[in-house]
């Protein structure tokens, strides 16, 4: 390898030596750290990840999917599927929301649009069908962010608890 | 007040990699290692981050690129062969005094950055260089010819 830049008559070369890896105290405990940062993501570990949340009662099944954990200033949606289990027509089914969940997050759009503080109405659900509230959210505070969605049908309420962490 | 906790949870994280790294990453940089200093934030920062400017993303970012450094040092510093490919290899511009126009034309070094170099080195003439070297970081090292008694009890150079 070194022909190609070397003359004959040239400088003499440096010893051959085997090269023997040393560490100091401090990298024996920092390089692991080092390593164990891209490692971890490359694991998924600081990465994005849904959930999915199902609860029933005697009229609807309620299916929330939501972002287990994403990072800052990142969006990631919440759907909420609600499913008509009974005979009949439900005439209207409230979705509510957390507040304090909500309020963690930013720029947060809900479709259909909300009716008052974080409540979405699902109209005219027939048998069998099912209805789809969707949620935009905005990671803006960092740490877990717990609340619940409580969605009442014919004057049952189920409750589904949800938990999002979002990285700094 | 979160930009500045910011800012310093950067430059710790910054300040430990490097001491963990080692000094040869602060003193001996290799062209590679400098071309990817100067021009990865410039021209693959969106890339990486993909709009994602979250600490956490930062954070990320900067161990594996210290993580890399060191892998690469490692492995050039344990195999000679890894580091035939990694880093440049001398090139010897320079033989007793004359020059070798076929590196020079190669590495595209003028007369005058060799002289240059030469003046550095505090040696004004080449026919008193023994060798002038290209190398792997870029510099041109001078090494002077060894000074030679005339037996007038002055010394000369070839």
């Amino acid at each position: 390898m070194l022909a190609a830049h070397r003359v004959d008559d040239g400088p003499p070369e440096a010893p051959k030596s085997d090269g023997r890896l040393s560490l100091t105290a401090k990298q024996v405990v920092g390089l692991p750290l080092l390593a164990a940062v891209p490692l971890l993501a490359l694991l998924g570990v600081f990465g994005e990840r849904a959930a999915t949340a199902v609860a029933r009662s005697n009229a609807v099944e309620v299916t929330v999917t939501y972002p287990a954990r994403f990072r800052y200033r990142q969006v990631q949606p919440l759907r909420v599927a609600v499913r008509n289990t009974s005979a009949n027509t439900l005439d209207t089914v409230l979705v509510s929301f957390d507040t304090a969940y909500i309020a963690r997050f930013s720029s947060v759009r809900f479709d259909p649009a909300v009716t008052s503080a974080f409540v979405v109405p699902v109209s005219h659900l027939a048998a069998g069908a099912s209805g789809l509230v969707s949620v935009e959210l905005w990671g803006e505070q960092y740490g877990r962010h717990g609340g619940r969605i409580v969605v009442t049908a014919r004057g049952d309420s189920l409750s589904v608890p949800i938990s999002t962490f979002v990285f700094p | 007040m979160e930009t500045v906790l910011r800012v310093v949870v950067v430059y710790v994280i910054v300040w430990a990699c490097f001491r963990v790294v080692g000094k040869r990453e602060l003193t001996q940089m290799t062209p590679f290692e400098l071309v990817t200093l100067l021009f990865i934030p410039q021209l693959f920062s969106r890339a990486i981050t993909r709009q994602d400017y979250s600490m956490t993303n930062a954070i990320i970012g900067t161990t594996t690129l210290f993580a890399l450094v060191f892998i690469t040092s490692t492995l050039s510093y344990r195999f000679p062969r890894f580091r035939a490919v990694l880093e440049a290899q001398p090139t010897v511009l320079v033989t007793r005094g004359q020059f070798h126009r076929h590196f020079l034309d190669r590495e595209r070094i003028t007369a005058d950055d060799v002289f240059s170099a030469m003046h550095k080195a505090g040696i004004a003439d080449l026919r008193d260089v023994e060798w002038a070297i290209l190398e792997g970081d870029g510099k041109i090292a001078i090494v002077p010819r060894p000074p030679r008694d005339d037996g007038r009890g002055g010394l000369l150079a070839d």
